[in-house]
This record gives C-alpha cells, sequence and structure tokens, in this order.
C-alpha cells in the first residue's frame, strides 16, 4: 500500500513533535559514554553493534546546543562516521559497523538524548499505562552497559491517531479534515511531565507542514537518510520545504491523572495525555 | 423599504406595550425551545444511563452491556456528571434588539459544545472531558482506576485487565449534535412571524 493521508499526518506530527519539545524546553542532556559490544541477530551481514546506555539520541541539527554526533572515539581517536561502514543508530543509541571489524574495540562519545522518547502506537492509552511495563532510559543509573534495543524506554511519549473525519468546506470538492491525535506521556518526574505538559498546551494554533513518508530521516538501520539530507536532518528546512500544505492545530489539551490515583497506579511514573485537534484542507476524492 | 412602512415600525417599536407583546412572544417561543432542548438531553441514552448511577444498565450500547458508563468513566459513587450539563442548558438565555430597519435581531445564548466539554472533567484527570469521549471515544483507565481506588480503600472492586480490555467503547453523538441541532432551531426563531 503507498503511503495515505494518514501516514503521511503521523510521519509529519511526530517529527514536528520532537522537534517542538527539543526546542522549546531544551529536552535533551548530553552525554560521553562508553559504547558496549553486542550481537544483535535483527541486523543481518555480520554486522558488528556497540550500544550506548541510552536511547533515541538527538539527530536533528537545528536544535541549538544538542550534539549530534560525526564519529566516535575509538582507542582514543576519532573517527568519523562511513569508516568500516560506520553508522549511527539514532533510535536504538548505537553505532553500526559492517563485518570483521573487531568486537574489542574500546569505543566512546559524545551524544545528546531526548529527554522524553517518542513512539507512535496503535495501543490504547489503557494497554500503554496499565499493561506494558517499561524499563526506564538508563537516565539516573550506572552508565556501564549498552541498552538493548527495540523496546520502548521511558521516559516516553506514545502518540496515537484517535481518528479523521471530512466535511465539506469549499466548492469543488475541498474539504476540511480534522484529525485527532492523543500522546500519553510517562514521565519520571512531575518536573519533566508539568514542563512537557506546559510546552504542548502552548502549541495551540501552530502549523506544520505535510512532511511525506518517502521525507522521513531515519533510514532502514536507523541512520540519518545521508541521500536525502547530505549536510544532516533539520526539521526547520524540512518543513519549510514542504510548505505547501500545512497542519494547523486547533485544540492541544493537557491533562493528568489525579494525584491519589497516580500513586495507586504506578508511584514512579507520572502520567499525563494531551489530545491534539489538527485540521487541514483538502481534496479527499480526488 | 416603503419610507411609511418604515416610519410605522419605529413607530410600534417605541410604543411599550407592542414591544411587550413582541418580547412576550420571543419569550414563549424560546422558552418552549429550551424545554425541548432539556428534554433531549435528559432523555438522551447516555444522560439516561449516567443518571442511573453505578447499577445502570448500558442503554446506549456504547459498552456492549459489559458494564455501564458511570463505571466505565469511572464516577465517584454519588457523583452526579449531568447535572452541570443540565444547568448551563437552564441558564439559557435570549437577547432581543430592535433594528434601525424597523426589524427585531433574536440571539439564543446557550452553551456551545466547547463551553460543556470545560465544565464536565474526567474524574480521574481534570483536563479532559468525559462529555467529548462519548462522541470521540473514552479508555478503559478511567474503569481500571476506579476498580484500583476502590480496592485501595475497600479492599474489593479492582477491574481485571481482562474486563477493562473487554469493555471497549464505542462512541456517539451527544452534546455537539444537541448543540448543533438546537443552535438551528433557535436561529429559526429570528423568522418568527408577530
Amino acid at each position: 500500500m503507498k503511503p495515505t493521508f494518514s501516514h503521511n499526518l503521523m510521519n509529519s506530527f511526530i517529527l514536528w513533535f520532537d522537534n517542538f519539545l527539543l526546542k522549546k524546553a531544551d529536552a535533551y542532556k548530553t552525554y560521553t559514554t562508553n559504547f558496549y559490544n553486542y550481537t544483535d541477530d535483527r541486523l543481518g551481514g555480520g554486522k558488528v553493534v556497540y550500544g550506548s546506555p541510552f536511547k533515541q539520541w538527538v539527530y536533528d541539527k537545528g536544535i541549538t546546543g544538542a550534539t549530534v554526533p560525526s564519529g566516535v572515539y575509538i582507542n582514543n581517536a576519532f573517527v568519523p562516521t562511513g569508516t568500516s561502514g560506520m553508522l549511527f543508530d539514532y533510535d536504538n543509541g548505537r553505532v553500526i559497523f559492517n563485518s570483521g571489524v573487531s568486537t574489542n574495540l574500546n569505543i566512546s562519545g559524545t551524544y545528546s538524548v531526548k529527554e522524553l522518547n517518542t513512539y507512535i502506537t496503535n495501543d490504547p492509552e489503557d494497554r500503554i499505562i496499565i499493561e506494558n511495563k517499561y524499563e526506564p532510559n538508563n537516565r539516573f543509573t550506572v552508565l556501564s552497559n549498552y541498552i538493548p534495543p527495540y523496546k520502548p524506554v521511558t521516559p516516553a511519549v506514545f502518540c496515537s491517531m484517535e481518528g479523521i473525519t471530512n466535511d465539506p468546506f469549499a466548492y469543488g470538492g475541498e474539504d476540511q479534515t480534522t484529525s485527532r491525535i492523543k500522546a500519553v506521556l510517562l514521565c519520571d518526574s512531575l518536573y519533566q511531565l508539568d514542563g512537557a505538559l506546559s510546552v504542548f498546551s502552548d502549541s495551540l494554533y501552530t502549523v506544520f507542514s505535510q512532511i511525506p513518508m518517502t521525507s522521513h530521516p531515519i533510514a532502514e538501520f536507523g541512520s540519518v537518510k545521508t541521500g536525502l539530507f547530505p549536510t544532516g536532518y533539520s526539521f526547520d528546512v524540512l518543513d519549510t520545504s514542504y510548505n505547501s500544505q500545512r497542519f494547523f492545530i486547533t485544540e492541544a489539551r493537557s491533562s493528568k491523572i489525579r494525584d491519589n490515583l497516580q500513586k495507586e497506579l504506578n508511584p514512579t511514573t507520572y502520567i499525563g495525555f494531551v489530545d491534539f485537534e489538527i485540521k487541514t484542507f483538502r481534496y479527499p476524492r480526488i | 423599504m416603503d419610507n411609511d412602512v418604515l416610519a410605522i415600525l419605529k413607530f410600534l417599536q417605541s410604543d411599550r406595550s407592542f414591544m411587550a407583546e413582541v418580547e412576550s412572544k420571543f419569550e414563549n417561543e424560546f422558552k418552549r425551545i429550551k424545554s425541548e432542548m432539556i428534554y433531549d438531553f435528559v432523555t438522551h441514552a447516555v444522560t439516561m444511563e449516567l443518571d442511573g448511577g453505578n447499577s445502570a444498565a448500558n442503554i446506549s450500547g456504547t459498552l456492549g452491556g459489559i458494564t455501564n458508563l458511570y463505571s466505565f468513566i469511572g464516577f465517584n459513587d454519588g457523583e452526579n456528571p449531568t447535572r452541570a450539563i443540565r444547568e448551563m442548558l437552564e441558564a439559557s438565555t435570549f437577547n432581543l434588539r430592535t433594528l434601525s430597519n424597523g426589524d427585531f435581531e433574536f440571539t439564543a445564548n446557550i452553551p456551545t459544545a466547547k463551553d460543556i466539554f470545560n465544565k464536565t472533567p474526567m474524574p480521574w484527570a481534570e483536563g479532559r472531558s468525559w462529555a467529548q469521549g462519548i462522541e470521540l471515544g473514552i479508555s478503559g483507565l478511567g474503569y481500571y482506576l476506579k476498580g484500583l481506588n476502590s480496592k485501595s480503600r475497600s479492599g474489593s472492586g479492582i477491574q481485571s485487565q481482562d474486563q477493562v480490555r473487554q469493555a471497549r467503547f464505542k462512541n456517539i453523538s451527544y452534546i455537539s449534535e444537541l448543540i448543533n441541532i438546537y443552535n438551528k432551531k433557535f436561529k429559526q426563531l429570528q423568522k418568527i412571524s408577530l
């Protein structure tokens, strides 16, 4: 199936969401850590993996102050990406080499990590909150091991598309398309939760562009697509280049679970919600 | 408009007994429609189900009979969630203004759907509206939390994850539709024949 409107909306939304939080709240932390070798059968081709203790690094070069790595130190010598096929898997927080690279290297590097990881989900919020027990991103623990790949970690935001409705808007088949996206925030402190809710409450009447799935910045192994973004990915640049179709946030309602219930549910995780209503005008039947 | 007709209309507008008659006619019509609006609200399946409290049957059909809305949303015993909406509807008023062309301008001041959503917080998350949730969908979180809360207070009542999963919510039209219908009806009053 080719990408449809809802695919493009979710793609655009999640890129906007990440950028908005990183930019408005400086919601990232920069670390210099060691990387640890492990095997990942999913990758195939004998790829050699060294993982960091954190997932979801910042790869948006438009975020002032954030460190988007261009290489790592191997045995204290700086090695840029591309050497021995080296690339960064930003989502899983690791470097990947071609086969044949030693598994006993002493690797370290500096990178920025999102304070709140972002995920697109189809799970209803009760499943996210009640059933899924997420591992924490290794933020406040000992940084002496890698974080396993793929599984979501907290603090995190889980975004899901709740529904889309089309209403006639103008002659010629133009409709007003209203989409609803829910974000469930699982934070590790009240400060973090209140900050994120405040940022997104203030996103009311913000606009962002419809960025097609084909322009999603992340490639197969979690690295930035160098063909599309030869000088690095910046949401602001991408947003400007696709500004012919815009999304308009007409509602951004934040809330959090009442304190007494919160403690019953999970005393260490602070849970909040942002319900977005997003409008655009389009010709769905053409 | 003929100047003579305009002069007559303006004369009538300055006549107190005529104006009292006009206002009375508008007021009667307004009250009739307002009563219909409140009646439609209180007899809506969602309102009736919520008014039935914890033991009500799922007459709205929103939960496939697994539980009822009052428990699913997670209201505490004794809460009357629909009262705030009814009070807002009952507080509806109207304005009647005379225009320089001899016409009358009638405006009904009824709450918007958004006003109502702002006054109907979820029992477990204040920034969310249960009334809006009826239209857009509600997760089973309130149902689970209610169980969790009652367990912590009384030692029983927790909803299992299976129960929560079974009780999937099917959204239906509620407040937005009611307000849209009655906004149109009140606008028709502009065309009232004197």
